[in-house]
């Protein structure tokens, strides 16, 4: 007889969940496109079956996390792990796929590319993000970025008239699948010299001066830094955000970024606690994103090409305390994290919201006098990126100020001094749309003149979480999020 | 460590060697005797009548790769199958998960119109 594995259904039940309603939506696209049914009725089937399996998730996320985390499955050889850490990371990469799945609806539609695949990529990937948070083992690692990314190539392709989503698609591939093979020849050297897969064995027998070890675990580090398009792994990040569906690059710009800095911070945590050097070599990728992804960003003259140089800029910013690698800034990360999915995603729910007859609002004359027409969406993409540039009252100040003071706390001072001189260079290029909206003479508009009801909340959720974030971030009793976050990385701690 | 990989350097250098000692060899020995057909890339068969870089329909590629999919995923029924009874209700109810979302494809793709030339 043949021994049986056993499964927690526990375990999985988020991946297995996305992974039924992936399939649902793909079913449902082929029965109500043949009948023939109006694509706005088959839309809102898309987006309720999509919608509901991300909230389910999220649900889970949140009880798991109240519950203090799932007990360890399979003591022996765990592949997952889900402690506060996983389940506050599920929730946020659930979250945010959900806020993106509601912002596509009308977007697609306009585009006239409305096709339920999108949605089940969508699952598909986010089921991808669920697994390599939780993931505890670097074959489960592996299975994770795999399945986030090949959705997301295809997702970035989705526009499929148009060459420059082709393009987009084509070298987000390229770039990836490159970025996966190092990935893959790190985790096999550090197999080769510790023997194991699994974080707590390889943390263990890991030795700092064992040459073999530490390549794989530079290998491993460059495939991270590829995923969170951290300088100088970043070259594929402007032309992948230009040219993929705005709905896709909201989608892949927040979730990704979420999924690999969690997966990066338990590996640092877990697995490369030994390997003392990783923390220059961190700090000096931090430096290096700040400085150049804040400096590119200021002569693009697209504000999807803007926001990916930001989006660099940005991982520069979550580098900081991730190089320290106290427990405070593991969980600056997790705040900065929240931070960031909430004020990027309304960024681009603004543009999608401006999206007309397929002509995205992409340039940065779309915006201008964009105030007279549109006082509403204006108002939102200020808040926005005075929050993506960190001034007062913002969520995206609370977050640097985090950052800011677990760098001081780890002796990281030159670290933090940059990132404040840098944030101050970035003010220049996040206001330029303000500017454009309040002071430029407003042009003829084309843009269709009503909000769309999903897009009303999408972007009325970031707001609200801007806001509380910013100005209460632990004072509300039902959303201390920066406890939340200390807690999270007290379970990384504990293992 | 690298005592381990003594082997395998001196397996890459004699290989290397041989293929450049053959080579050489042929160089040296062989008698050179040049006329037009001995230049063309293939000795032997027929002479070329059309180019070979034709345009040929894209359907191929969908259903190469539909192949491909279909006929690696059978592939894993095979040692399912050879211990089919020693796994038991266990196994059945594995591979039930395995093969649904691979019939849902199917379906999906028959629907979509992949499967017509």
């Amino acid at each position: 007889m043949i021994p049986v594995p056993t499964l927690h259904i526990v375990a999985i039940l988020p991946v297995l969940l996305l992974a039924v309603g992936a399939f649902a939506v793909l079913l449902a696209e082929l029965f109500l496109s043949s009948r023939g049914t109006g694509k706005s009725g088959a839309g809102s089937v898309f987006v309720g079956v999509s919608g509901a399996t991300l909230l389910v998730v999220v649900v889970i996320a949140a009880q798991g996390f109240i519950s203090a985390g799932a007990p360890a499955f399979n003591p022996d050889h765990p592949m997952l792990h889900l402690d506060r850490f996983s389940y506050f990371a599920i929730g946020l990469v659930a979250g945010a796929a959900l806020l993106s799945c509601l912002l596509a609806n009308g977007y697609l539609q306009e585009l006239r590319i409305h096709h339920g695949e999108f949605y089940a990529l969508l699952l598909l990937s986010t089921a991808g993000m669920v697994l390599l948070v939780s993931a505890v083992d670097f074959l489960s690692v592996f299975l994770g970025i795999e399945l986030m990314s090949i959705p997301l190539y295809v997702l970035a392709g989705f526009d499929r008239g148009k060459p420059r989503s082709n393009e987009s698609a084509l070298k987000y591939f390229i770039a990836g699948s490159f970025a996966t093979a190092l990935l893959l020849y790190g985790m096999a050297l550090v197999y080769g010299a510790t023997g194991a897969t699994h974080f707590a064995a390889i943390a263990a027998r890991l030795d700092p001066d064992d040459s073999m070890a530490m390549a794989g675990v530079a290998l491993i580090l460059v495939g991270f830094a590829f995923k969170v398009s951290s300088v100088p792994f970043h070259q594929w990040t402007p032309d992948v955000y230009e040219g993929a569906p705005t709905a896709v690059t909201a989608f892949m710009s927040v979730t990704v970024k979420v999924a690999a800095f969690v997966a990066l911070l338990r590996i640092l945590a877990q697995a490369f606690g030994s390997a003392e050097a990783l923390g220059t070599v961190l700090a000096l990728l931090a430096a290096l994103s700040m400085l150049i992804g804040n400096l590119m960003a200021i002569i693009q003259d697209n504000v999807k090409r803007m926001l990916a140089w930001s989006a660099i800029a940005q991982a520069g910013y979550l580098l900081v305390p991730l190089s320290t690698g106290t427990p405070e800034g593991q969980a600056a990360v997790l705040f900065y994290l929240a931070v960031y999915v909430f004020g990027n995603l309304g960024a681009f729910a603004v543009m999608i919201a401006l999206t007309h007859r397929g002509q995205e609002a992409d340039r940065f004359e779309d915006f201008d006098g964009l105030a007279k027409f549109r006082p509403g969406l204006a108002a939102a993409m200020v808040l926005f990126m005075v929050s993506l540039a960190g001034i007062p009252g913002t969520a995206g100040f609370m977050g640097k100020l985090q950052i800011f003071f677990a760098a001081i706390r780890a002796d990281q001072l030159p670290l933090a001094i940059l990132m404040a001189l840098t944030s101050v260079v970035s003010v220049y290029y996040y206001l330029r749309l303000p500017i454009a909206m309040y002071m430029r003479p407003a042009r003829e508009h084309p843009h269709r003149k009503e909000l769309d009801f999903l897009e009303f909340t999408v972007l009325a959720t970031c707001a609200i979480f801007v806001l509380v974030l910013g100005l209460l971030p632990n004072t509300l009793d039902w959303l201390p999020v920066i406890d939340w976050t200390h807690q999270s990385a007290a379970a990384l701690a504990s293992k | 460590m690298l005592g381990e990989f003594v082997g395998i350097l001196l397996i890459l250098a004699l290989a290397l060697l041989i293929a450049a000692g053959f080579l050489a060899l042929h160089r040296v020995l062989s008698p050179k005797r040049e006329f037009a057909e001995k230049q063309e890339p293939f000795e032997c068969g027929e002479a070329q009548i059309a180019s070979p870089h034709q345009r040929f329909s894209v359907k191929f590629y969908l259903v190469a790769m539909l192949f491909v999919l279909f006929d690696v995923e059978a592939m894993f029924f095979y040692p399912w199958g050879a211990i089919f009874r020693d796994l038991g209700g266990y196994g059945l109810a594995v591979m039930a998960v395995f093969t649904v979302p691979l019939v849902l494809g199917l379906i999906y793709e028959w629907k979509k119109g992949a499967l017509e030339w």
